[in-house]
């Protein structure tokens, strides 16, 4: 069944879609991602087969959302689409198996091509406060969840028996669009521990997030990751969890801490007209640069979130500085702030700040006590 | 790769890249604009872009590459990844405009061909362990699926024993859609008001050495069929049409059978094929 977002999230969107359309010079767009579909016209379909979106994908011509029927790699798709495709001119594609792509050349061949992602990055600011406020509703909300899991980690649990009663608790507070396999994955106390780290990981400091059947021990750090769809908006909630009574040492508390010390420098200058790369440098500032960059590899120390679970503007990824001073931050941009601490022999921490620009900085709207160990 | 004159397969799907490469990666839903994480050479092991090194110990570590954001990256690591070589028949699957445009970038004189026929062929047929653990993972589904009936969506995903969804799931006291996935496969249940009949005699359609086209002639009305593995993967047979048409089912081919509300999973014998799921008569409510 298809569903329609509330207007008040999808006017916003589809007028920025439309201007930034005019400026890039595009005419139409053809989307078979379920996200691109919704960012676009706000429909949704609870039909759509999520891992790959291959049997039952949703499909956007322009403000249209008909139902073919048909893979993104199907040639058919595209016959029974092409009348709602100009003959000329531009069409914004997200993606197209090679047959459907040959078919919509040989039935298009005055329609040019271009990559639907540069609309729709160009598409996303600047943010209405409605989208702000769900943004931030459906992090607190995930929060809570959290919160009420806490008490649960004990030893002898797996790791995956605390997936499944995440799970429940979400569907009790009404969430059950998971758009991540949510990590409840014990960290390595020292790389000894972490054999899987090899070839470009060796520089890096040692981390994982495959959540297992492996048993919690006593004194483990657990990692939680969670990423929930809420409104066409998705929240990105992450904390490290102690396992066990005997509660966290001095120098666990000591790494909570150093990692509070390099979010605190991200959020301090993450303002708008800060590039990706000064936020970069902040958290690097009084680094011992012979040690590993504060943040897992090959992931980030901050990200944007909105209608895709981690999106631009991306601080710390494996952009040249070129690129990552190009990404501007801007009033309106929800950040999550997330750096990866960890000692040999004390073991990882990572957690997650939520943080919203405006136009006198970062302000953090996530409520749990972050650069601590929730419980102790 | 060698039948079809590739000498190379560059995928974006993340199924395929998982059957190709046998490794693993965190689950996480609605893919982006896909660029080619997974690459098969044309000799030696496959080279995979991922979060997760702990999912590929399975490969040579020069092998495994993490995540790639910007794409720029990958124009300057495929050609070797890919062996070298000029003049270069690419086999791929779904891709962006822009992750197709990024493989002619790095291979200027490449030729891409499409790839999702070899895929189909290959990927049907799963091993017999693979099949007993989507049958497995079938139970665990189904007692999730009559547990959501009774006693609503939150005791329906504590049923599902940490096995990640990947659908949205349908819940009420009449009818239940729900599937998952664990160990990197994939299973369904769809529990509601449907007619048995028509179920019975679409599971008789999928037989070994049938193809696809002639399936899709015989289904009966309303009636479809679709592939599991890793993920939905092809064939997809509805409305009277299949793709890829004239793919042969072969013994070990793992398919779901929706029909009205309901849907049974099977998968292909030498003789017969044989329900993984509950029959007909009992998932039509």
């Amino acid at each position: 069944m298809i569903t329609v977002d509330p207007p008040e999230l999808v006017s916003p969107r589809v007028q920025r879609l439309l201007r930034a359309a005019e400026m890039l010079g595009i005419d139409e767009w053809l989307l078979t991602t379920s996200t691109a579909v919704r960012t676009a016209t706000g429909a949704w379909s609870d039909a759509v087969d999520l891992l790959g979106e291959w049997a039952w994908p949703t499909v956007a011509v322009g403000s249209t959302v008909p139902s073919p029927g048909r893979p993104a790699d199907d040639p058919a798709l595209i016959d029974q689409l092409v009348e709602l495709l100009p003959s000329e001119g531009t069409v914004a594609v997200d993606r197209l198996g090679q047959l459907a792509l040959d078919r919509l050349s040989e039935l298009r061949p005055a329609l040019k091509i271009a990559d639907a992602r540069v609309l729709l990055g160009a598409a996303k600011g600047p943010r209405a406060q409605a989208e702000i406020d769900v943004l931030v509703e459906a992090h607190r909300r995930t929060e809570k969840i959290l919160a009420s899991m806490i008490s649960l980690v004990q030893p002898g649990l797996t790791e995956r028996e605390l997936n499944a009663e995440f799970m429940y608790r979400a569907a009790q507070e009404g969430f059950d669009r998971l758009h991540v396999d949510t990590v409840f994955s014990a960290l390595p106390k020292s790389r000894a521990q972490a054999h899987w780290v090899r070839g470009p990981w060796q520089a890096h400091a040692p981390y994982r997030e495959l959540t297992t059947e492996r048993v919690l021990a006593g004194g483990d750090h657990v990692a939680f990751d969670a990423g929930i769809g809420y409104l066409g908006y998705t929240a990105d909630v992450g904390t490290t969890l102690y396992v066990g009574d005997a509660g966290p040492s001095p120098e666990e508390r000591a790494l909570a801490r150093k990692w509070d010390e390099v979010a605190q420098r991200v959020i301090e200058a993450a303002r708008p007209g800060a590039t990706a790369l000064q936020v970069r440098a902040a958290a690097l500032e009084g680094w011992d640069p012979a040690t590993p960059a504060p943040w897992p590899y090959p992931l980030y120390v901050a990200h944007g979130v909105g209608t895709e679970l981690a999106e631009p503007p991306f601080v710390g990824a494996d952009f040249a500085p070129e690129s990552e001073a190009a990404m501007v931050l801007a009033e309106g941009n929800v950040l999550m702030v997330e750096p990866y601490v960890f000692e040999e022999g004390v073991g990882g921490y990572r957690a997650e700040y939520c943080v919203v620009v405006g136009a006198g900085g970062a302000d953090i709207v996530s409520s749990l006590p972050y650069g601590d160990w929730p419980g102790y | 790769m060698k039948r079809s004159g590739l000498d190379a397969l560059l995928l974006g799907g993340e199924g395929a890249g998982q059957f190709a490469a046998g490794h693993s990666r965190i689950g996480v839903h609605n893919p982006g604009s896909p660029i080619p994480v997974t690459v098969i050479p044309g000799a030696g092991p496959p080279h995979v872009v991922t979060p997760d090194a702990d999912g590929a110990v399975n490969l040579p570590a020069d092998h495994v590459h993490g995540m790639i954001w910007d794409p720029a990256v990958l124009i300057t690591e495929l050609p070797k990844w890919v062996g070298g070589g000029s003049g270069l028949r690419i086999g791929v699957d779904v891709l962006s405009p822009g992750g197709r445009a990024l493989i002619t970038a790095a291979l200027p004189d490449c030729t891409l061909v499409d790839a999702t026929r070899l895929l189909a062929e290959v990927m049907l047929p799963k091993a017999e362990e693979e099949v007993e653990a989507m049958a497995d993972l079938c139970r665990v589904v189904t007692k999730a699926a009559e547990t959501g009936m009774h006693h609503g969506r939150p005791a329906m995903f504590r049923a599902l024993e940490g096995a990640f969804p990947v659908s949205y799931p349908t819940v009420s006291p009449e009818r239940v859609h729900l599937a998952a996935r664990r160990a990197g496969l994939i299973a369904e249940a769809r529990l509601g008001p449907g007619d048995r009949v028509r179920g019975d005699q679409a599971v008789a359609t999928l037989v070994a050495g049938a193809s696809t086209s002639e399936i899709a002639t015989a289904l009966p009305p309303g009636v479809e069929v679709v592939g599991m593995g890793r993920s939905y993967e092809a064939p997809l047979i509805r409305d009277g049409r299949a793709f890829p048409a004239e793919l042969q089912l072969v013994p070990g081919a793992v398919l779901a059978v929706r029909w009205d509300n309901c849907g049974v999973m099977v998968t292909v014998e030498a003789d017969r094929p044989r329900l993984l799921s509950l029959a007909p008569h009992e998932v039509a409510r």
